[in-house]
């Protein structure tokens, strides 16, 4: 009996350990976040001006490993170790701070499409005023390794694996859009995103390392995406009606 | 005997060494193709830029089949008979960039000089130069990111390039 105790605490001891060595290893990677903006370019005149206010999400600055479970089946000629790991996508995996790529990707689409002008300042003129905060912003994912070990009289195999599993990016996102003291309109965007792991066939651990690293940042990139174009529409929407508005109480 | 294998030997290890990055494709042939969730670099060829130039049809086939010596071969014969027309350029550079030699595709881009495919030109350019940046290890990714973003701009109606060009930024993004 006190041998299985003493297995068991080893083994974990061995998955603690596993799990702080492989964060720091998935630390020394990182990947670009910008992404393409695939918006047809509108050449409608941006006659409003609107101020940005952005209170960004502390996004945590390392990239944390959890030792989600672990396996391991002992026997004589046989041993096998799993160890699952979860994973959450910190700042020093992206090669950009993500508040400055939210309100860069924000100010380039509005850019394109928007029918109002971004401005940093307020000014006297400045009609909007749209507040941005970044309630929620994980990024997720999966990693296990495991062990084999196969024992033949006085020979042995051993064999190690590891894989990568899909990102998921939970994003959520509250606006309130002001004209001067007035609330307008507020809207509370949610994205939740699984980004499909590249199927690069066989490759090393550094490799892959770095590949499931690329797909949590493209997941958050592509989640941005898709958070900044609706709202980039749902401004425009609004600043229409508005304007409409306007143009019917002269 | 010896020699014949150790010929055959360095000729298969070769046939990995080239093993090219980017994959010549006509454009109704990239139509057909489900581009997501992979991180192919095609390189698309306008069907009616191959149906109307032998060269440029001769050099897709033989890049099709595999046939990259015997294209080389066909170039060089060209090249000393006095043909340096666009088409023959164009064959270079792609033989080249299949050939992952990617200063003398730069080369060979350039000698295309007149206003002959524009769009596939400028892509190609955004390419060689993220590979030589690369190789000289200094590349920027948001340097790419803009060429291709302004390549796609200029071309707002042509989805397989939409395409393309994302697949590019995921190639980059993967292989920064």
């Amino acid at each position: 009996m006190r041998y299985i105790y003493i297995m068991i605490i080893a083994v974990m001891a061995l998955s603690c350990s596993q799990s702080r060595m492989f964060q720091k290893s998935l630390n020394n990677y990182n990947a670009p976040i910008g992404y393409l903006h695939d918006s047809k370019k509108t050449d409608v005149p941006a006659t409003d001006s609107l101020v940005v206010r952005l209170n960004d999400y502390p996004i945590d600055s390392l990239t944390r490993v959890s030792k989600a479970k672990w396996l391991f089946v002992p026997l004589i000629v046989f041993n096998y170790f799993e160890l699952s790991m979860g994973v959450k996508l910190g700042q020093k995996s992206i090669q950009e701070p993500y508040g400055d790529f939210f309100a860069g990707s924000l100010k380039e689409e509005s850019q394109r499409t928007g029918s109002f002008g971004i401005s940093n300042r307020e000014y006297s003129d400045s009609l909007y005023t749209l507040d941005i905060t970044i309630d929620t912003c994980n990024t997720t994912s999966k990693y296990k390794r495991s062990s084999t070990v196969i024992y033949f009289l006085y020979y042995y195999y051993t064999s190690m694996s590891e894989m990568g599993y899909p990102a998921e990016t939970n994003l959520h996102v509250s606006t309130k859009l002001w004209k001067g003291n007035a609330l307008i309109t507020e809207k509370r965007y949610s994205i939740k995103r699984k980004q499909p792991f590249l199927n690069a066939g066989q490759i090393n651990s550094d490799r892959l390392r770095s590949n499931f690293t690329a797909n949590m940042v493209e997941s958050l990139s592509l989640s941005t995406k898709e958070c900044v174009d609706e709202i980039v529409r749902d401004i425009n929407s609004v600043i229409k009606q508005d304007r409409n508005l306007r143009v019917a109480s002269k | 005997m010896r020699n014949k294998f150790l010929v055959v030997l360095v000729a298969f290890g070769m046939s990995f060494c080239v093993a090219p990055k980017y994959v010549v494709q006509k454009q109704s042939e990239l139509g057909k193709l489900s581009l997501n969730h992979s991180v192919v670099n095609y390189i698309p060829l306008a069907d009616s830029d191959v149906n109307n130039s032998t060269i440029l049809d001769s050099t897709y086939r033989l890049i099709l089949a595999k046939k990259y010596s015997k294209l080389n071969v066909y170039l060089n014969t060209l090249g000393a008979s006095g043909v340096h027309s666009p088409a023959f350029y164009l064959s270079k550079t792609l033989l080249y960039i299949t050939y992952n030699d990617y200063p003398k595709a730069v080369v060979s881009l350039r000698q295309i000089g007149t206003e002959d495919y524009l769009l596939l030109k400028r892509l190609l350019a955004i390419d060689l130069e993220y590979e030589l940046a690369k190789t000289g290890g200094g590349f920027d990714y948001t340097e790419s990111l803009k060429g291709y973003q302004d390549l796609i701009d200029s071309y707002p109606g042509d989805s397989i390039l939409k395409n393309i060009a994302g697949l590019r930024v995921r190639y980059l993004r993967y292989n920064n």
